[in-house]
């Protein structure tokens, strides 16, 4: 049974925050139904951070941050039978998270996408004979839309915290059509804070 | 260092994913890909390629795929004495390629099989036996194989597995199996209200119209769940079901995609198919197999091919505890039918 590939799932998310401008970073286990193991990172860069308060001035707390950013995701995964796949995707998101640093974000992104099979083929010759090759793999644009919860590591108080995000792709051209998937990603982070001096 | 695993871990990913080898053994696993005209179709070997006896499994569909077969180790008796070619089809399964739906046709999957044929005898050797063994439309491909005796003659036998080889009298045939078993299920007071909504239903369809082809073969798709206390499930269960879809090889969305395009392209000519004239240029050794309960289809054309082909050794079997698939309801009888026949053959 393969089921004990679903168990060995862990994710360990490293987050870093680096000054005013709050960039992220994190690198982790990514998987796909079906289970493709893999890793994946990103890059995030806020673009624009809407903060909203609620009392008066001197009881003034924070109700909630909204965030525009841009993430350039990679991701490297593998697929027993078929072929490794890489992708660049950059994807905007948006963000919200409440006072308690609870957070759901989720946005589209397109990039390219890249498989290699490492595998040999027969190639039907004219005269009927055949002749060996190795194939390459396809080169594919990908588009995506992610949606997630969890905490977020750059407002949270705490070094450590989580995140759950399903998403959906489709990958073109496949053959001659689209190539749909869904994929999930959960796992936990520690945050690793470089303050300004 | 973290570059260095980070490398490292792609490295042994790339590693790992090279398949090339093809071997001969009493247990191996050959995987490679065969290239014609634009399909890349995938290729597993398995078993026994040593007892130099290759059974090649036709998959259902069109736009099927032989993964179910190996993963689910529907074949694996059958894998400890011979080699099974587990072949997923153009615009099948995990095929890659561009799968232009206007130009397909029965015979392109005809002559691949041919191809596929001289491959794998020229890499396993010119004494290797071939068999063919066609389940659903891999039954009705393979009938279109074996009426063609210069064709055929690449082969031991052949085993069709509820297949069929006319769709132009589909519904009538259908319809007379529904009655027939529905009527016998309503009086026993089982699953009423379905049953006389598909009769009712079968009756308003009238073959001259593809729709309503495709319709009666959707209907009898869901039969097979009102009969199941009738069935034997032997092969698998859900959490093997579940496996399969999930946690296997097998890649859901791009056998989806594949099924969605190999129907477009076939179904015009495979609901207007009839090589019943044909079937008496059948000589070579068959087997026909088929499920007492297989309402997508029916019992009539497993009697009629074993009936019309010229064969001096043909066999026939109902498996009374199956639906459309006997190799998992009853998973070992099965194999053991087959075994004996290919034994006797090879």
């Amino acid at each position: 049974m393969k089921w004990y590939s679903l168990l060995i799932i862990f994710i360990t998310v490293f987050c870093a925050v680096q000054g005013k401008a709050q960039h992220s970073w994190g690198a982790g286990y990514f998987s796909s139904f079906p289970i493709n193991p893999g890793i994946q990172g990103y890059y995030e860069i806020p673009l624009k951070t809407e903060t909203i308060y609620q009392g008066k001035k001197k009881n003034k707390q924070l109700k909630q941050i909204s965030e525009n950013s841009i993430r350039t995701q990679f991701m490297a995964y593998y697929n027993a039978e078929n072929y490794l796949g890489l992708a660049l995707i950059p994807q905007w998101i948006f963000r919200i998270t409440n006072a308690k640093g609870y957070q759901l974000y989720f946005g589209p992104g397109m990039g390219y996408h890249r498989s290699f099979t490492d595998a040999v083929s027969y190639v039907l010759q004219p005269d009927g004979s055949f002749e060996t090759k190795k194939i390459n793999g396809q080169n594919n644009i990908i588009v995506t839309a992610t949606v997630g919860v969890g905490t977020n590591p750059t407002i949270r108080k705490k070094k450590t915290g989580y995140y759950f995000e399903m998403g959906g792709s489709i990958r073109g051209p496949f053959n001659s059509a689209i190539l749909p998937a869904v994929y999930i990603g959960f796992g936990a982070y520690k945050k690793i804070a470089k303050h300004e001096k | 260092m973290k570059s260095k695993i980070f490398f490292g871990f792609l490295f042994l990913m790339v590693l790992s994913s090279c398949q090339e080898k093809i071997s001969v053994g009493v247990d191996v696993r050959d995987r490679f890909y065969v290239e014609i005209d634009d399909a890349i179709m995938p290729v597993v070997v398995k078993g026994n390629t040593q007892s130099k006896t290759l059974i090649i499994m036709l998959h259902g569909g069109p736009g099927g795929h032989a993964s179910i077969y190996e993963e689910l180790a529907l074949f694996e008796i059958l894998e400890e004495e011979f080699a099974m070619v587990y072949w997923d089809q153009r615009c099948s399964g995990s095929s890659l390629g561009n799968c232009d739906i206007a130009d397909l046709q029965i015979s392109d999957y005809v002559s691949d099989v041919d191809h596929l044929i001289n491959l794998l005898s020229s890499q396993y050797g010119e004494d290797v036996g071939f068999f063919l063994m066609g389940h659903s439309w891999g039954g009705a491909l393979t009938a279109n194989y074996i009426v063609d005796n210069t064709r055929a003659s690449n082969l031991k036998g052949a085993i069709v597995v509820d297949g069929i080889h006319d769709f132009t009298t589909y519904i009538s045939v259908l319809r007379e199996m529904v009655d027939r078993i529905g009527s016998a299920q309503i009086a026993a007071g089982k699953n009423v209200e379905d049953w006389e909504k598909h009769i009712a239903s079968l009756q308003s369809l009238d073959q001259g119209t593809i729709e309503d082809v495709a319709e009666a073969n959707r209907i009898a798709n869901q039969l097979e769940t009102l009969v199941m206390d009738s069935l034997t499930l032997e092969g698998i269960d859900a959490i093997d079901f579940l496996d399969y879809n999930l946690f296997s090889n097998y890649d859901i969305f791009a056998s989806s995609v594949n099924t969605i395009s190999a129907n477009q392209g076939l179904l015009d000519e495979l609901i207007t198919m009839d090589i019943s004239p044909q079937l008496s240029a059948i000589e070579i050794p068959l087997a026909v197999y088929v499920g007492k309960f297989d309402f997508v289809t029916p019992v009539h054309y497993a009697e009629e091919l074993v009936t019309l082909a010229s064969s001096e050794d043909k066999f026939f079997r109902i498996f009374n505890g199956s639906g459309h698939s006997p190799m998992i309801n009853e998973k070992t009888a099965f194999s053991t039918e087959v075994a004996e026949f290919v034994r006797k053959f090879r």
